[in-house]
């Protein structure tokens, strides 16, 4: 119950801030820039936001507990994704003084074939980016309020496609900014209370790694009232 | 197409740009290129330093074995160390980026 409220809070709040970035969506430069009006550590924020994305934070923390800590390497990944987003993209997109890159690619190329090619890629990529945001929606939504799987798929999917009508990019961004503090905050708490909960960082660290801990058959519960302990096997593989 | 042909004034680059001379499209191609070379640099930076290190790992098996403050050097190395290498080389690459604009920039406004 108090999961279902605080799901309905978070969105609440993101419907707020995207139905008061509407008042400056007037203009393209508005939609997709926000006229050029975002400070960076504004922008840092929802961009971090986008990177706390249900694939990478809860996707991460399910192939770390599977496979082991060299899943490591695929937030990693992401990060370096913004490198090449910045050599690649940023700097050409704003030097030429394009907003997407399907208007940069007719531009540049003179070719309205390219621009569709461009809009194509784009779409897919989208596409399959969405994929397992929406499952992560759906697993969510669905597990802290009992509804059916697709009831949560559709509700984000709503919510995201009102914000980003509502406010354009100013909207997208005050948006994504509040959810980074609301996810930050949501993954540091849990893991610092199960750090020392579970005895402190060395102790677990040097196990990390090296051992899988391996929830019972049931499932794994831990109660927060008294110490627990979880028991690393010696031979995990 | 009233203009008087020959030899008057030479045109500045600034004007050969905005006329979209041949000329001016070499100023504006050389910075273009310039700007491409920069960033196939810094993303082959990044790459070859993110890159070795499983060759690292692989070749010295012992680094894998080594444990820094209780936890696996491999482990340690991925969590801690790089994410602010991204943020460097993207400085890096930003201050260069921004000092090529800016010569073209004194180049075209030149006289």
């Amino acid at each position: 119950m108090i999961a279902a409220a605080a799901v309905v809070a978070v969105a609440a709040g993101a419907i707020g801030l995207g139905v008061w970035g509407v008042r400056l969506a007037r203009t393209t430069s508005d939609l997709y820039v926000a006229s050029r009006a975002i400070t960076p550590w504004w922008n840092a924020a929802a961009i971090s936001g986008e990177y706390l994305s249900a694939a990478s934070f809860l996707g991460i923390a399910g192939l770390a507990m599977k496979l082991g800590a060299s899943v490591l390497w695929l937030p990693l990944g992401f990060a370096a994704g913004y490198l090449a987003l910045l050599f690649f993209v940023a700097a050409p997109l704003r030097r030429f003084g394009a907003y997407t890159i399907p208007d940069f690619a007719e531009a540049r190329l003179s070719s309205p074939r390219v621009r569709l090619v461009a809009a194509v890629v784009v779409l897919t990529i989208g596409g399959f980016y969405l994929v397992p945001q929406l499952k992560g929606a759906g697993l969510t939504i669905g597990s802290v309020s009992g509804t059916p799987y697709w009831v949560g798929v559709v509700a984000v999917a709503a919510l995201v496609a009102l914000t980003v009508a509502l406010g354009g990019m100013r909207g997208v961004t005050y948006v994504q900014a509040y959810q980074y503090w609301v996810k930050t905050f949501g993954i540091a708490l849990p893991a610092c209370i199960l750090l020392i909960h579970l005895g402190g960082l060395p102790e677990r660290a040097a196990l990390f790694g090296r051992e899988l801990p391996r929830a019972p058959p049931d499932g794994l519960v831990v109660e927060l009232d008294d110490p627990q302990r979880v028991e690393f096997p010696t031979n995990a593989r | 197409m009233t203009e008087e042909p020959g030899p008057a004034r030479p045109r500045t680059p600034r004007e050969e740009l905005a006329e979209g001379t041949p000329h001016g499209d070499v100023y504006l191609g050389r910075l273009i290129r310039a700007q491409l070379r920069l960033s196939l640099l810094a993303l082959g930076a990044f790459g070859g330093l993110v890159g070795s290190l499983p060759l690292l790992f692989l070749l010295w098996p012992a680094l894998q074995d080594l444990d820094l403050l209780g936890v696996p050097l491999p482990v340690l190395v991925l969590a801690a160390p790089l994410f602010p290498l991204i943020v460097v080389i993207g400085l890096l690459y930003q201050r260069r980026a921004d000092a090529l604009d800016e010569t073209f920039r004194d180049v075209v406004t030149y006289e």
